[in-house]
Order: C-alpha cells, then structure tokens, then sequence
C-alpha cells in the first residue's frame, strides 16, 4: 500500500487513479511502477535536444495520454501543454514548458518511489 | 461459460497493461504491440477473437492500415474493432469508423464506458454471426428435406414425417408404397436428362395432388418415389392407375412415344416401432419382385418374400467360401442308348451341399451367380472336377465315357473360355471327344454372333458341342440354321403329354426325322415314365437322360452303376418304328446307291387300311409308273391309285399275308403305268416293319410280265420277259 499523501503532494491523485483503475488499487499501483520504468520522457527530451518536434511531439503526447490516464495530475497538465505548443508550432515557447514538465515529472517519480518504501 | 478472448493492440506497455487490467475479469486479453503483430494474432485466432481494442498511433503500422488489413481479408472483416484515440476529434473518430472501425473509445478511458462499449460490440457481433448461421440452418435444411428437382420432400425428410405421422396416431394401419418407372433410363438416353426431369417433375406433381389430403410422400431418389398412407385410404391398384395415367399424359404431352409401366412394392406396417427406412427397404424387395414382370405391377412384401431375400443373401455371403471347402459336387446323370442299353454319356450337374444346412436348389443359387458373376468361378470347380474324374477313369482303364459340362451365359460369352477348357483338359490330359459342352439354347437370344463363335472355336479343338433345352421357346429354327451344334437335347418338360400322342407328340416326332436328316443325334431329357420311353424309342429318338433311367448321382454311384448294368439292361422293343426304317432308308449311303442307281423297280411303302403310300423308290420304279421326282418328294403317292380297280384288293389282302406271316407274297396285277398304257406286273411284297398302330413298312418288288407297253418305256426297260420269276433283291 503505498503512502497516498507522498504522492498526493506530487500531484497524483491515488483515489481518482484507483476509480480509473475500476476501483482497482492492485491495477493502479502496477501502473505507477510501469510509469517509472517509461522511456517516453527519455525520448522526449532527446527531441527537443534536436529540435526534433516531430519526435518530441509524439512523445509527449503519449506521456499526456498516460498521465491522464493515471490522474498525475500535475504531469498531465504540463505534457498537454507542451503539446499545444507543437500543435501550434510555437516552438520559441516550447523549452519553457517543456522544463516545467521535467519538474513536474521528476516530483511525480521521485514520489512513486519513496511511495514504494 | 468460457470468456470470451478480446485484443488489444498498443504500443504503449502501460496502456495494454491498463485496458487488459480493467477487462480481464470479463475477458481472456491478449496483447500486441504494433499494428503487424495485432494482424498476425488475428489472422491466427481468426473467429476467436470477439472484438480489439486498437490504438490508433502505432509504430510499424498503426491503427488506420491495420483497418485497411482487415477490411480486405474476408475472414477478418467481421471482427468488430474499437478504436482508441488519444483527444476526443471528430474527424479522427469519423475516418476511423470510415475506416471500418465499429465504435471508439477517447482517452483517458472512462472504465465503465469501455466495458460497455466493449460489450455492445461483442454482442453486435453475436448477434449478427447468430442470424447468419440461422439463415443458413434453414436454407442446409430446406435442401435436406426438400428434393431439389421436384420440390416435393426428400427420403430423409419423409422419413421424418412418416415417422411424426405413425407416432400421432398409433391405432391407425399404414401402408408404405414405394415404386418406379420401368426403363426410366430410357426416357433420359432417348429424350434428354432435361426432359426425363420434367417428367419426374410432373410425377411429383400427380403425387402430391392425391397424396397430400392422405398422408406423407416423398421422393426416394430418381425415379423412385415413396408413398405412406393409412391402409384404409386407397386401394393400390387402383391408385397406381391413376397415378400410371397421368404420367402417361405427361409423356404423351412431352412427345415421349414410350409405354409407360410402373412396377410397385407394397409394405403392409403392423409394427409402428419399425424405422421407416426399414419399411422402405422392405417395399423395394417386393418393388423388386415386379420389375420387369409386365404381368405383375404391384406386389406385397411378405415374410416369405423377405427370408427369399435373406437366404439370398446368405448365400452371397458364404459362396466365396462354400467354393474354397469344395461343398460344390459333380453328380452325374447318365444318358443311356437304347439300342445298346449302356450309357452313351453322362452330364455334370452341379449339387451344393451346406454343412449345417442340406442341398441347395440349383434354381435358387444359380440365377444369383449367373447374375452376380460367381457362376465362373464355379463353372470352372466343375469343370476341373469332370477332368478330375475322366482322369481317374483312365488311369483304372475304365471304358471311357464322355461327360458333358453345362456352360453358363457368362461362360459362353468368355473370350477366354476355350483357353481355360483346353488348358484344364492339358493338365489333366484330357482328350477333347471325353469333354463335351452343353450350351442353352437361350443363349443364342442374347449375342448370337458371339455364340457361333465359341461353338465354332470348341469345335475346332475338337470339342463335342450339345444344345441344351432346344425348344423350349425360342426361334428354333433359326438356331439349328445358324449354330454348328453336334448333338441336340431336347427337354421333355417342354413336350407336355407328348407320350399321349396328340399334336405335341406330332411335333416332336417331326422334329426327330429333321434333326435325322441333318445327321443330328438328339437326347430326349427328363424322361420320366416308360410310357414317355416307349414313345420316344418308336419315333426314333435313341437317347435318353431322366429319372425313369437314373437320377444325378456322385461320381462313385454312378461309377457302381454303370458296373453293375448287365449287358442289354434295356430291353429294346421287338418292334421297330416305320420312321426308323424310312430313316435308315433314307440316309443310309449303300441303300441310296441301290435305290437310285439301278434301273429295276423297287419301291418302300407305308401301308395302311387304305393306302399304300411310297416312301422311297428307285429311279427305275418311277421310270415305270412315270413319277416325276420332284412331284414325288412334294407329295407321296397311293400306288392303290395306279392298280386297276378289281386288283386293288388283291394287293392289300397280299400286304395283310405279308405282315401276319413275315413272308414275302407273290402276286400278279394290272397297273396303268406311265403312257396311261395298263401293264401286267408281278409283284412280291416283304413286310419289313410293323408299328404299334397298324401301320407297317412293305418293300416291293415289280416284274414286267406283259410288255404290252410301248415305246421307250420297253426298250429302256430291263423287264424283259427272260427275268420273269427272278427275284432280285
């Protein structure tokens, strides 16, 4: 069971996550394990490093798409941000945003691991 | 009830493990990680697969080709296909659903929403697969019950509702009527298949319109159609009438000139609990009893018809090994002569003995291996067996007597055949005059040409051909023209009260003087009584085969029998029949010579009350009275006719002395001779044969005593008064 206020403070919502789940705490948790293990913020980061918006943009929206999916929250709404910005091609605005969703993301797996203990 | 299996298709690890997560308690999930692998998966489960969950954005190949996939390929495009899509946009949704997806799911995925989602295209597709298989049980079941060239119902779907008809009413008696038309074959060699269908149709037809109201009816298969009504409905024959009229119409109206004849097998039910098919079966072997009987178009199935049949059966079964035990025996009946009282020959008759079950008839087990083809085989044990005993009666020095074989249809149309016998007759060193050959008579009616043949080709080995059966039907005439028999045999079976005289007695004693003139010896067959003996001995008929002599016999009997025969067991009469003397007369070589070449008149006359009739005479016989030949040999002549009036009974007084005292008797008379000139003429009379019926064979012998003739007849005549009381025969 992990500790639902480490990672409340992390911007993920383990109650709302688990009802996602079909109120299956087992599920979710598997799930955040799984999300420490994804490359996709990995790849997204090379992309930008080459100004491959391409690649950037089908990494983040993947990470949009996860996040959502598993109410952390905070990670969400940066990557949907990010996104935007592609989708708008303004790419001056991008590094910006795209250092806001590192942080949010690095909180957010720094959490579900000390939430693991 | 199992789960059933759905697939998801994402790239993404945490999405497969999320979606088959929140599905696994429904469903068995199975995963793939790209576009291609999620069409392998369902090109290899196929119809497993209840619906996938596809990721649109994929690496390899996303979701949209996935859809084109599977869109081209019949045996995926059935498989009903959510979609999930990353943003809620209508036109990635609208060209998804284009693309043949059935429903989409947005993220981040409401669970509830995809179970349900889910699960309404599971059963969509259920549904659906559920109403095609229904259509297509009814249509496989249509088909299977209804026949497809007449509509009317097939045997299995009679079957089915005779079987409803006889369990809804048990108290009812039912009959199952089962026929066909006889030669339909011909109706679709003739016309066409097209127009034998239509009149199958129009069969159906007529059956439906009476049957109906009754009871059920169906149609067996080709021409063969099924019946089954209550007992009290119908009268057969008369229905059948009906039903045999309208078809005649059909054909009439189609412009078929063919007779048309139902044959009809009728099966009483008493059982109700006895499987249809078995009714029908039963049906058909009465059906079968009719066929091709234009006398007898319906027949009953009865127990004695049905053990028939089985015993039939049994037979067949147990033939193959009855031969390999040898239960198939020569007997032989000996044909006796009967001027020598010994046998001339003896035939092979074929006898079965099965152990456990006594003799079987010839009449039962030979038609069935004549039809089935085994005869061959059997013929061939026979033969071998006869070759077995001849060769046994040389080595012990026996006095040889020719068997004679039966040779099948089957047999005779054999190209082989002649081979097979002279090689037989090799092995056991045979000659061929020890082996004879009988063949019916019937057989000439099927392929005559062939026939000829193999007589032809026996003979030429030297084989002794017999006609069996001659006269029992067939163009008899024809057949002695045509086929080089050796020796005919003549069935007194056929010749009904011939010993009665009468018409039939006429005939037969016809037949012999023919078969005599063409040198054909002739063996009277089945003769019974002494009477049918005596008769046949006083027309002239030297050999005869029957019970009244001896019964078939196995080889050790018959080789006791004819051992034990003393020298003149039969006794021949003391008499002999006129026609064997005329037939002596009349074909033998040195008698000829005498009649024909010598210039002195000597006539053989038939004498009775009234007339004495010329048989035969020589040329100088007919010289005197001025015969023509050929008028001679048209009709015969009553020398009385030739005599003057007052000498007339001399002459038949003189023929009386004759024959009460066997010794010749003088006379002189007066005869108007050729010219119309009246001559004195000494006659001596010699009764040379006497028949039960008062005919008697005179010889005589005419001396010209006056020569009051004139003319060429004197000086031709060798008559001349210096030979007067010379007797010169």
């Amino acid at each position: 069971m992990l500790d639902r206020e480490i990672l409340k403070g992390a911007g993920i919502d383990y109650e709302d996550g688990v009802r996602r789940c079909g109120d299956n705490s087992g599920l979710y948790e598997r799930l955040l394990s799984l999300f420490l293990a994804d490359d996709n913020f990995e790849g997204a980061k090379k992309g930008l490093a080459d100004k491959d918006y391409d690649e950037l943009f089908s990494r983040t929206h993947e990470i949009k798409g996860m996040s959502g999916n598993m109410s952390i929250t905070d990670v969400y709404r940066t990557s949907s941000n990010v996104v935007a910005l592609l989708r708008a091609k303004d790419y001056d605005a991008i590094p910006a945003a795209f250092a806001e969703l590192e942080d949010a993301y690095g909180k957010a797996t720094d959490a579900i691991e000390s939430a693991q203990g | 009830m199992s789960k059933k299996t759905i697939l998801i298709a994402d790239n993404s690890l945490i999405n497969r493990t999320y979606l088959s997560g929140i599905l696994s308690d429904e469903y068995d999930c199975l995963e793939a990680v790209d576009g291609q692998k999620a069409l392998d998966i369902l090109r290899e489960r196929g119809i497993d697969i209840a619906a996938m969950l596809l990721d649109l954005v994929m690496p390899v190949m996303d979701g949209y080709q996935v859809l084109e996939e599977m869109s081209k390929d019949p045996g995926l495009r059935q498989i009903p296909v959510v979609v999930v899509t990353a943003e809620s946009e209508t036109s990635v949704e609208a060209r998804a659903l284009d693309a043949g997806a059935m429903d989409f799911l947005t993220k981040p995925i409401e669970p509830e929403i995809a179970r349900r989602r889910i699960k309404s295209v599971v059963n969509a597709r259920e549904l659906e697969e559920l109403h095609i298989r229904n259509r297509l049980l009814e249509e496989m079941q249509y088909q299977a019950d209804h026949d497809e060239l007449t509509g009317i119902f097939s045997r299995s779907a009679f079957y089915r509702d005779t079987r409803a008809m006889l369990l809804a009413n048990p108290d009812t008696d039912y009959i199952l009527i089962r026929w066909d038309i006889e030669k339909f074959k011909l109706v679709n060699d003739l016309f066409g298949m097209k127009t034998g269908d239509q009149m199958l149709v129009a069969a159906a037809e007529s059956l439906a319109r009476h049957v109906s109201d009754l009871g059920t009816y169906g149609r067996f298969g080709s021409d063969n159609f099924l019946i089954c009504v209550p007992a009290a409905s119908l009268d057969v024959e008369s229905f059948m009438d009906v039903i045999v009229n309208e078809i005649r119409s059909s054909f009439e109206d189609a412009g078929i000139a063919q007779s048309v004849v139902l044959a009809t097998g009728v099966f009483r039910i008493t059982d109700h609990d006895l499987a249809v098919g078995q009714m029908c079966d039963r049906a058909g072997m009465a059906l079968q009893t009719v066929k091709g009987d234009y006398t007898r178009h319906v027949a009953y199935y009865d127990d004695k018809l049905g053990n028939r049949l089985l015993e039939d059966q049994d037979i067949l079964d147990n033939m193959e090994a009855a031969l390999a035990n040898g239960e198939f025996e020569v007997n032989l009946q000996p044909v006796y002569s009967l001027s020598t009282g010994r046998p001339a020959s003896a035939e092979a008759l074929v006898r079965w003995r099965r152990p456990g079950k006594g003799l079987v008839s010839p009449g039962v087990f030979i038609p069935l291996f004549e039809e089935n083809g085994f005869i061959s085989k059997m013929d061939y044990n026979i033969w071998e067996q006869v070759c077995q005993i001849q060769h046994m009666r040389n080595e012990k020095g026996l006095t040889p007597i020719p068997i004679s074989v039966n040779l099948s249809r089957k047999s005779v149309y054999d190209p082989n055949l002649v081979e097979s016998i002279v090689g037989l007759l090799r092995r056991y060193e045979i000659e061929p005059r020890l082996f004879r050959n009988e063949v019916t008579e019937s057989a000439y009616i099927d392929n005559a040409t062939q026939l000829i043949k193999t007589v032809e080709d026996l003979q030429r080995y030297g084989f002794t051909v017999l006609m069996d059966d001659f006269g029992n039907g067939y163009s008899s005439f024809n057949t002695l023209k045509d086929i080089p028999v050796d020796i005919l045999k003549i069935d007194m079976k056929f010749m009904e009260g011939f010993e009665r005289g009468g018409r039939v007695g006429v005939i037969l004693a016809s037949v012999l003087r023919m078969t005599k003139w063409l040198g054909i010896p002739v063996i009277a067959e089945g003769v019974e009584t002494l009477e049918q003996y005596e008769f046949l001995h006083s027309i002239g008929c030297d050999y005869t085969q029957g019970f009244y002599f001896a019964r078939p016999m196995p080889y050790d009997e018959f080789e006791e029998h004819v051992a034990g025969l003393p020298k003149a067991a039969i006794t021949s009469p003391a008499r002999f029949h006129v026609d064997d003397v005329v037939a002596a007369l009349g074909s033998g070589h040195l008698f000829d010579r005498v009649m024909d070449d010598i210039l002195d008149a000597y006539a053989v006359y038939e004498f009775n009350a009234s007339a004495l009739e010329t048989v035969r005479g020589s040329e100088g016989y007919f010289k005197l009275f001025g015969y023509d030949m050929d008028a001679f040999k048209r009709e015969s002549s009553n020398v009385l006719h030739h005599i003057v009036h007052d000498d007339r009974e001399y002459v038949v007084q003189a023929c009386h002395e004759a024959i009460e005292t066997g010794k010749p008797c003088n006379l002189a008379i007066s005869c108007t001779v050729r010219g119309g000139e009246v001559c004195r003429l000494h006659l001596t009379l010699s009764c040379v044969g006497k028949s039960n019926d008062e005919t008697a064979l005179i010889f005589a012998a005419f001396h010209l005593i006056d020569n009051g003739c004139e003319g060429d007849l004197h000086a031709s005549c060798p008559y001349a008064s210096e030979n007067v009381g010379k007797h010169v025969f």
